[in-house]
C-alpha cells in the first residue's frame, strides 16, 4: 500500500479536490476510488479523540433530601418478576450512593428483606465501594424476585421498599410491587443511566456515509461523510472538532483527525458539507464483511457506521 | 471501474456519485425484514442511548439489538425508544430484533398474566401479537406494510402447572402474526425454565425460537442445557430459525462506555433486511 502522508500521495490528494476524479492505480489507491464534487478535501492532522466521561468527584454522601426515586413498572426479567426504581440526584453537586445500595422490600407486617447482590449477575461496582451520582443524574435498579415455585397462589406483596444511605438515613419508596411468595428479593441491575448531555450546537449535526461497499487490505479507502445540519443557524465548525473512525471487528484500525475545517465555511442551515475521508486499510485484513464507524468527537457528536467488504 | 447508479433518498448538497452506496437518510422509516441473519448482537434490558450505541458499534462484534418494545411485562423503561431513535440506529448501521414482553403465565408471581384457560389464553395470545405489530407499524415507524417482520414474545418462565394454558397463549400469538400483514413470529426464554419445546408440538409453531442458555457456547445449534438435562432438542427449528443468547448479564465496555448486557448469537430472522456480520460460530 501506499503511504497516506507520502509526497506522491500527497500530489495524488491534491489531484482529488474540485471536480470528480477517478484516483487512477498510480497513486496506489484502487481504481474503484472516487472522489465527490464539492467534498471538502481529507487532511492528515492528528485530532485528540473526546474525552471519556469523567469519574464524578462527589464529596459527600448523598442525603435523603438530595434524592428523589422513582418507581418504574413490574415486569419481567431473567425469569424473576421485577421492580424497577430510578434513583435521581436533584441536589446542585454529585453525591455518592453506596454500590450496590442497600435496599430492603418491607412486608405487610413491617419486616425488612433485605435486596441481596444475585452473585451470578456483574453488577459492575463492587460490593462495600460508593457510586458517585451527579448532579441530576440517574441511577437505574432492578430488583427481582423468583417468579415461580410450587403451589403457586398465597402472594405476599410488598408495595413498600426502603433504601439506607451512606448516612444512615431510610428513604423509604412506596407503590413498588414485589410478590415475595417465591423467595427474597435480589439485584439484577444498577448503573448509572444515560450518557453525558450533548453540549453545542454542533451536536445537532447528523453524519451520513457515501462510501464504497468494498475495500482491499493495503488499500487506503476514500469514503465521505456529509454532516447535515437540520436547524436554521449555521454552524460554524469551530472550534475545529476531530473525528475518530475505525475500521473492523475485534482489533479494528483506529484514527482520530482533525476534519478540514479551514476547508468549509460551516455547515449551512437545512443543508450538509462532505467531507472526504481516508483510511490506510491494513494489508493483513481479514476478508469477509466487517464495520467502518466514524464518529464526530463532541459530547453527543454525530455518528455514522456502515458495513464494508474487504475483498 | 465499473460506473452504476444509485439511488440517493435525501437531497444534499453535493452531486451524485458512481460505485458507492449511501446510508439510508436519518427521516426514513424501518424496512421490514424478511432474511436470516447469522451474526453476533447484544440485548439489555434499557434499549442503549443514541450515544451508547454508537460506542458498541466502532470495533465491537455486535451488528444487532435485541430492541424491547413494549408490552405490560417490559420490565423497564424505555427512554430511548422512539421513531427517530430507531431510525437513526438503523442509519447508524445497527439492526433489530424487537422483543415484546406482555402477560406471562398464570402460574407464576408476575404481575401481568394471562389466562389459565386455554381458549381465552389464545385470544390473548392474539391481542398480544395485534398490540406489537401495532406498535412496531404506528409508533416505531417501521415500513407499512410491515410483512415478516420478527417478533419475539418474551416468556421469561413458563412453569409446567400451566404448561396447556401457555402454549395456547403461544399458539394464538403465533396464529395472529401469520395473518396479514404477516409477521415471523418467535418466542424468547430460558431454553429449560420456559419449556421452549413445548411450542414445537403446538397447534401454531413459532417460526422461530431464541433460547437463554448461558453456556458460553455461542453456537445455536446447541440449544440443549446437558447440565439440567432439558432444552431445545437437535431436531426442533432447524432450517435457520434459532438465536442463543449465550452469554448472561455482564458488564462490557466498547469505546469508553459501559452497559450492562447479554450477549446473543442469530441463525434466524433478524430485522430489517441487508445484515451483515455472519459469524460462522454462530451457526457452527
Amino acid at each position: 500500500m501506499k503511504n497516506p502522508r507520502s509526497p506522491v500521495w500527497g500530489l495524488c490528494r491534491n489531484a482529488l479536490l474540485g471536480v470528480l476524479i477517478l484516483v487512477s492505480a498510480a497513486c496506489g489507491a484502487p481504481t474503484s476510488q472516487i472522489a465527490e464534487r464539492g467534498a471538502v478535501p481529507w487532511i492528515d492532522t492528528p485530532g485528540v479523540a473526546a474525552q471519556l466521561a469523567a469519574v464524578v468527584a462527589a464529596k459527600r454522601s448523598c442525603r435523603a433530601q438530595d434524592l428523589q426515586v422513582t418507581v418504574g413498572p413490574s415486569g419481567a426479567y431473567l425469569g424473576r418478576a421485577t421492580q424497577e426504581l430510578t434513583i435521581h440526584n436533584a441536589a446542585p453537586d454529585a453525591c455518592f450512593i453506596p454500590t450496590p445500595p442497600t435496599l430492603a422490600a418491607v412486608r405487610g407486617n413491617g419486616q425488612r428483606v433485605p435486596v441481596a447482590s444475585d452473585p451470578m449477575l456483574d453488577l459492575g461496582g463492587l460490593p462495600g465501594t460508593e457510586t458517585g451520582l451527579a448532579s441530576e443524574k440517574d441511577a437505574h435498579v432492578l430488583i427481582g424476585v423468583p417468579a415461580t415455585c410450587p403451589n403457586v397462589g398465597s402472594p405476599d406483596i410488598s408495595t413498600t421498599m426502603t433504601l439506607t444511605l451512606l448516612t444512615q438515613e431510610v428513604f423509604t419508596v412506596s407503590g413498588t410491587r414485589l410478590d415475595l411468595e417465591c423467595g427474597n428479593p435480589t439485584l439484577l441491575i444498577f448503573d448509572l443511566r444515560g450518557s453525558p448531555a450533548a453540549t453545542g450546537p454542533q451536536s445537532l449535526l447528523r453524519a451520513s456515509l457515501l462510501l464504497p461497499s468494498s475495500a482491499a487490505p493495503g488499500q487506503v479507502f476514500v469514503y465521505f461523510v456529509a454532516l447535515s445540519n437540520p436547524s436554521t443557524q449555521t454552524f460554524p465548525l469551530t472550534p475545529c472538532p476531530s473525528y475518530t473512525q475505525v475500521f473492523g471487528v475485534g482489533n479494528p484500525v483506529r484514527q482520530t483527525l482533525l476534519l478540514n475545517c479551514a476547508g468549509a465555511v460551516g455547515v449551512a442551515p437545512h443543508s450538509s458539507t462532505t467531507f472526504e475521508m481516508r483510511m490506510a486499510i491494513p494489508v493483513n485484513a481479514e476478508r469477509g464483511v466487517t464495520k467502518l464507524g466514524w464518529q464526530l468527537d463532541i459530547p453527543g457528536g454525530a455518528f455514522a457506521g456502515s458495513a464494508v467488504t474487504v475483498t | 471501474m465499473v460506473r452504476r447508479a444509485f439511488t440517493m433518498a435525501t437531497v444534499l448538497t453535493v452531486p451524485l456519485v458512481v460505485g458507492m452506496t449511501q446510508a439510508t437518510p436519518a427521516t426514513a422509516s424501518i424496512p421490514n425484514g424478511s432474511q436470516i441473519t447469522q451474526s453476533q448482537g447484544f440485548d439489555a434490558c434499557v434499549d442503549p442511548s443514541e450515544s451508547q450505541m454508537s460506542a458498541f458499534w466502532s470495533g465491537s462484534p455486535y451488528w444487532w439489538l435485541g430492541t424491547y418494545i413494549g408490552g405490560s411485562s417490559m420490565a423497564c423503561s424505555q427512554p430511548n425508544l422512539s421513531a427517530t431513535w430507531l431510525g437513526d440506529e438503523y442509519n447508524a448501521g445497527w439492526r433489530f430484533q424487537y422483543i415484546w414482553v406482555g402477560p406471562q403465565p398464570p402460574c407464576t408471581t408476575y404481575t401481568s398474566r394471562f389466562s389459565s384457560n386455554t381458549s381465552t389464553a389464545f385470544t390473548q395470545g392474539q391481542n398480544e401479537a395485534i398490540s406489537a405489530v401495532n406498535t412496531l407499524i404506528n409508533n416505531l415507524g417501521v415500513a407499512n406494510p410491515a410483512t415478516s417482520t420478527a417478533l419475539v414474545y418474551d416468556l421469561d418462565a413458563a412453569p409446567s402447572s400451566c404448561q396447556a394454558a401457555t402454549n395456547s397463549f403461544i399458539s394464538g400469538w403465533d396464529y395472529q402474526l401469520s395473518l396479514y400483514p404477516a409477521q415471523e413470529s418467535g418466542v424468547y426464554g430460558g431454553v429449560c425454565t420456559s419449556s421452549l419445546q413445548s411450542y414445537a408440538n403446538i397447534s401454531h409453531v413459532p417460526v422461530f425460537i431464541w433460547g437463554g442458555l448461558w453456556d458460553g457456547n455461542r453456537s445455536t445449534k446447541n440449544l440443549w442445557d446437558s447440565v439440567d438435562n432439558c432444552g431445545v432438542t437437535s431436531g426442533s427449528w432447524v432450517y435457520s430459525q434459532r438465536l442463543k443468547q449465550w452469554k448472561g448479564p455482564h458488564n462490557e465496555t466498547w469505546n469508553g462506555v459501559t452497559l450492562n448486557v447479554d450477549d446473543d448469537c442469530a441463525n434466524s430472522w433478524i430485522n430489517p433486511n441487508n445484515i451483515a456480520g455472519a459469524d460462522s460460530a454462530c451457526t457452527a
